[in-house]
């Protein structure tokens, strides 16, 4: 969330898809501190969206996931309760005007997350190929 | 991330996923209407 403001410059929008109940929607934006930051919060729990975008759920976490969880509590960090499918992996999805996939990333495991710097470089990307009339750059 | 995926259009069932927002329900696509970045969460929490 830290590079957010610089997608926002960029033009991007930016869309959270969680799966955790509706319920708990509003005490995860107040406890991210979303409010008021521009940024659309929404949650799918059928998972179908999930399913849709491809992202990965694994039926056992794999020894990747295990080792990433032994490293995280080795360096001080506990896991909250979990809100919403323990299984689910998360992703993202860059979009453009058109409604065109052009760059997207699928975790591979829990602790498998895009890098900020990957997704702000694909949104500038972007804009510069819009800026030269949708010609790759 | 990937960019092997240039150019393919967003499939229609993840523009027609409904998904709940603060203020009631929507199909994703709602929120599609230009540049957009979708970061699908692992849980909340």
């Amino acid at each position: 969330m830290a590079r957010l403001p610089e997608l926002q410059r960029l033009g991007v929008a930016v869309v959270l898809v969680g799966n955790g109940p509706p319920a708990a929607l509003a005490a995860f934006v107040r406890d991210m501190a979303l409010a008021g930051r521009g940024v659309t919060v929404v949650t799918d729990p059928s998972l179908a969206a999930f399913e849709a975008a491809e992202l990965r759920r694994p039926r056992f976490p794999g020894l990747r996931a295990v080792g990433q969880a032994l490293r995280e509590l080795a360096a001080g960090y506990a896991p909250g309760r979990v809100v919403g499918d323990g299984r689910q992996l998360g992703g993202a999805l860059l979009i453009d005007d058109g409604g065109r996939i052009v760059a997207q990333y699928r975790s591979r495991s829990p602790g498998d997350l895009v890098d900020a710097s990957d997704i702000v470089h694909a949104a500038l990307a972007l804009l510069v190929e819009q800026r030269a009339g949708g010609r790759r750059v | 991330m990937d960019y092997d995926a240039r150019m393919m259009p967003v499939p229609a069932a993840l523009r027609n996923a409904l998904v709940h927002g603060v203020d009631g329900r929507h199909r994703l696509g709602d929120f599609l209407r230009g540049p957009t970045l979708v970061v699908f969460l692992r849980h909340f929490g």
